[in-house]
């Protein structure tokens, strides 16, 4: 999952031109210059449930946002939607593996000092770098003894993946 | 007629995103930052022409004002613009009377084309 993960940070900041490097190193850390934002948002789907944690520093939110569009946005506001997009795109790569994850809505908070408590368990930090910021990204998942993939097929008109668009009336991806 | 649209989503970046969109394009617009504060700002605007609809949202998601507006009996035509791409979740809300879907995060080109689609008087 940690490697979907990493796709879907790619392609996410990829969506708004904003180049990011994934870092050698499975752990590292975020450059603190002023106040630290973090994302969580949860998910459950069946028989596997867990939370997606964004941590970034408040200039490389800011950045975030005027690629956005949206120079005056709010910092913390911004981390829950990026936070929202990359488990959507979690989703949608985990969806063809049969793993089916329904999200809640994201929580985040900006300030110095901002501490994590990891759960125990394999999930680790992916650090990505940008221009002059570095961001973390996180997955913690449990899964039950009994989990096991979904089997069933979903029609082709019915699947959608980010940045497209399905017109009802035509039930054709990207073709309105 | 009016040119307007409602944009409803909880997140402030995202309705600045779609707002600045269509207005770029002509559009008046209003926001709403989840269903029920969508609900009454549709009483004050129920001249809009077009609702931009998120799905994931506290207090009333996406699906939950869909129902609702469906039965108020209301024929302005709703596009959802998020990030779930769950094929039930698509399936449900065009049961529901949605006419479109789109993902975050979206191309502006999608936005305009869907807009011209069900608001074509404007240029």
């Amino acid at each position: 999952m940690v490697g979907h993960l990493a796709e879907a940070a790619l392609d996410v900041f990829a969506a708004y031109e904003v180049e990011l490097k994934p870092r050698a190193t499975l752990d590292g850390s975020v450059e603190e210059r002023g106040a630290v934002g973090m994302a969580v948002i949860g998910y459950a789907g069946r028989g596997v449930r867990g939370a997606l944690v964004l941590m970034a520093p408040e200039h490389a939110v800011q950045a975030w946002m005027a690629a956005a569009g949206v120079p005056d946005g709010d910092v913390a506001d911004t981390l829950g939607e990026f936070s929202n997009m990359l488990l959507g795109r979690l989703k949608e790569r985990l969806l063809p593996l049969g793993i089916s994850i329904i999200a809640t809505t994201p929580t985040a908070a900006v300030g110095s000092g901002l501490r994590f408590s990891e759960a125990p368990g394999p999930s680790s930090w992916s650090t990505f770098d940008g221009s002059d910021w570095s961001l973390r990204l996180r997955l913690d998942a449990t899964f039950d003894s009994n989990f096991r993939p979904l089997a069933e097929s979903i029609p082709p008109a019915w699947r959608a993946r980010a940045g497209e668009a399905i017109d009802f009336d035509a039930l054709e991806a990207s073709k309105i | 007629m009016t040119n307007k649209v409602l944009v409803i989503d909880d997140s402030l970046m995202v309705r600045r995103q779609v707002g600045g969109t269509l207005k770029n394009l002509g559009y008046s617009v209003v926001e709403a930052v989840d269903g029920l504060d969508a609900l009454e700002k549709l009483e004050l605007n129920a001249d809009a022409r077009l609702i931009v609809c998120d799905v994931n949202m506290p207090r009333m998601n996406g699906l939950e004002f869909l129902e609702r507006l469906s039965a108020s009996g209301s024929k302005i035509p709703v596009v959802m613009l998020t990030t779930e791409g769950e094929p039930d979740l698509i399936q449900r809300a065009k049961a529901l009377g949605a006419k479109g879907w789109l993902l975050k995060p979206f191309k502006p080109e999608f936005l305009e084309a869907t807009a011209k689609k069900w608001i074509p008087a404007t240029t």
